[in-house]
């Protein structure tokens, strides 16, 4: 029971994730301006966020792969 | 028939017959109908996941929300990425305890695992008490797209009828199977029509998304940022986006589509790339503040939308050409079956396997289990139909708190994977706690401290009781653990 030694080293890329969605940070983006792509900041902020799980839990991957194979 | 009636229907047809083949060369029995045999790999996973989590909400909900309330909406953005970055540790090992002790549902997991029939039986049950609002949700959402993509030519039961006829037929003939490879359909209609419908609306009005946003700034300024129209400041964004995302995996019907999959690679890849999904949840939300935009400088624009839920259909019918509205109305019926058939599975199968075989009648055998199940297939969408027709009100409490509930299943689960130290008494204690909390402060007319949501305050004096009643009632046996042990703590199958 536990987790791995490489799902420990890859806890951090989940925290990440989660905190980009939650206040600081979301407190900051909590703006109209400036637009990206078409959209009011932090519509924008979101769906970057999104993106940004996405790579948080690619680099999870590698890592737990890299840490518990051997 | 207009052309957007053909294509939705002509849609609704193609997958039922999918699904009816899935099934076919396929011999019948529990694991197969309940979990499509653990055969599931990563695309099929994939799909099955996406088109069961993304419900008719995600087409009428989000642009209703956005359009009558502003940018709280992005609770749901959040939700989802946080609870896949959970799943990428939780998921694997629920597959790998699915795969070594042949679970095919959730309490069959929380009932071996604290060595409790009383558990199993109960979070079988509050499962099936959450399902049939969700359900009866579903149903009234498809019926509602029909019904205002056919421009009101087709009544919302008519509707609701013939998709739901279909649905029964192709869960009833080939479970999880035939949901899985209609799912494969519905999310690539569900992603065409998402992806494309915020650019076209708001280009259609505005010409483009930046000039009709700077609109919407100008006319409703409180619609992006938060606190918004609605008053859902950042406090209520945060707690709603985490109480979500943790209960998230414990709805029945995701958590034993875990089991599906074939082995954890599959489901831990999944997790990287399930918060792509997400992507395509952004231009619908795009649509409602076009329709906000629209309203703020066309009241009499406003006026054809009699409830938030029809803002996106009232706008595409107005500014989109019939094929348009027809895909869009095919990805919107597709949310929602794609939902519906796995909850109608799901009630079915927690309702053989946990409540009869392993509760009222222990003499089941596991292909009395399945058949069962599937006569239960028809009876339970009987049972959400006619809540649909006849009382379409009177769950409605229950569905308020069903996120909440469900939640409540979320020490029992996730300390019996990483801990020892819970009791079954304790878990117990804590769902039954988290519920009467839950129950007390959405309707007694208590005030939940620092307006934190009901559901909140409930898994916090869950995960306490928990712990508290853990540390003074009997260990789970050791024998039992030291299994669990075993297989979580083995090394991964290559």
């Amino acid at each position: 029971m536990g987790l791995t030694k490489g799902e420990k080293k890859s806890l951090i890329f989940m925290l990440i994730a989660i905190l980009g969605f939650m206040p600081p940070v979301t407190i900051w983006a909590n703006r109209v301006e400036p637009y990206v792509l078409g959209m009011p900041f932090l519509l924008f902020w979101q769906g970057l966020m999104i993106f940004g799980t996405f790579v948080c839990m690619a680099l999870a991957y590698f890592v737990t792969e890299g840490a518990d194979k051997k | 028939m207009t052309i957007t009636l053909v294509i939705i229907f002509g849609w609704l047809l193609a997958t039922t017959i999918v699904g009816v083949m899935a099934g076919r060369n396929r011999t019948f029995s529990m694991e197969e109908y309940f979990v499509a045999d653990r055969s599931f790999g990563l695309l099929l996973f994939y799909t099955t996941a996406a088109a069961e989590i993304y419900s008719s909400f995600a087409f009428l909900g989000l642009a209703g929300w956005a359009y009558s309330k502003g940018i709280s909406i992005t609770y749901a953005l959040a939700y989802g990425s946080i609870s896949y970055a959970i799943y990428f540790f939780i998921g694997p090992r629920i597959n790998r305890l699915g795969k070594a002790m042949n679970y095919i549902s959730q309490p069959d997991y929380l009932e071996d695992r604290y060595g409790s029939k009383g558990l199993g039986i109960l979070v079988a049950v509050v499962g099936v008490v959450f399902i049939i609002p969700y359900l009866q949700l579903q149903i009234m959402g498809s019926g509602l797209i029909v019904q205002l993509a056919s421009g009101g030519t087709i009544s919302w039961q008519t509707a609701v009828l013939i998709s739901f006829v279909a649905a029964v037929i192709f869960v009833y003939v080939s479970g999880l199977r035939g949901i899985g490879w209609t799912n494969f359909m519905q999310a690539i209609i569900m992603l065409i029509g998402m992806g494309s419908v915020g650019y076209l609306v708001s280009n259609h009005y505005f010409g483009g998304t930046q000039k009709m946003f700077e609109t919407l700034a100008m006319l409703k300024p409180t619609h992006l940022t938060m606190p918004d129209t609605s008053g859902n400041g950042m406090f209520w964004y945060a707690s709603t986006a985490l109480l979500s995302g943790l209960g998230f995996w414990m709805w029945p019907h995701l958590f034993s589509a875990t089991y599906s999959a074939k082995n954890e690679h599959v489901v831990r890849r999944n997790a990287v790339i399930l918060p792509l999904y997400q992507l395509a949840m952004i231009p619908v939300v795009i649509v409602g503040f076009a329709v906000a935009a629209k309203v703020g400088l066309d009241p009499a624009f406003g006026l054809k939308i009699a409830k938030p839920d029809q803002a996106m259909f009232v706008a595409l019918l107005d500014s989109m050409p019939g094929w348009v509205v027809g895909l869009l109305g095919a990805g919107g019926l597709a949310a929602s079956i794609s939902t519906s058939s796995g909850l109608i599975l799901t009630a079915a199968n927690l309702t053989a396997r946990n409540i009869m075989q392993k509760g009222i009648k222990q003499d089941m055998t596991d292909m009395q289990v399945a058949k069962t199940g599937r006569m239960l297939v028809p009876f339970f969408t009987a049972i959400a139909l006619a809540f649909a027709f006849l009382a379409p009100s009177m769950l409605v409490n229950l569905l308020i708190v069903g996120y909440s509930g469900i939640t409540q299943f979320f020490p029992g689960v996730v300390l019996g994977i990483f801990s020892k130290k819970a009791t079954k008494v304790g878990v117990i204690s804590g769902i039954l706690v988290g519920l009467v909390a839950l129950f007390t402060y959405q309707f007694g007319g208590v005030k939940a401290p620092f307006n934190l949501q009901p559901g909140f305050i409930g898994l916090i004096l869950n995960f306490i009781t928990v712990l508290v009643v853990s540390s003074f009632t009997k260990p789970v046996d050791k024998e039992r653990l030291d299994r669990f042990e075993k297989i979580l703590s083995a090394p991964r199958a290559e």
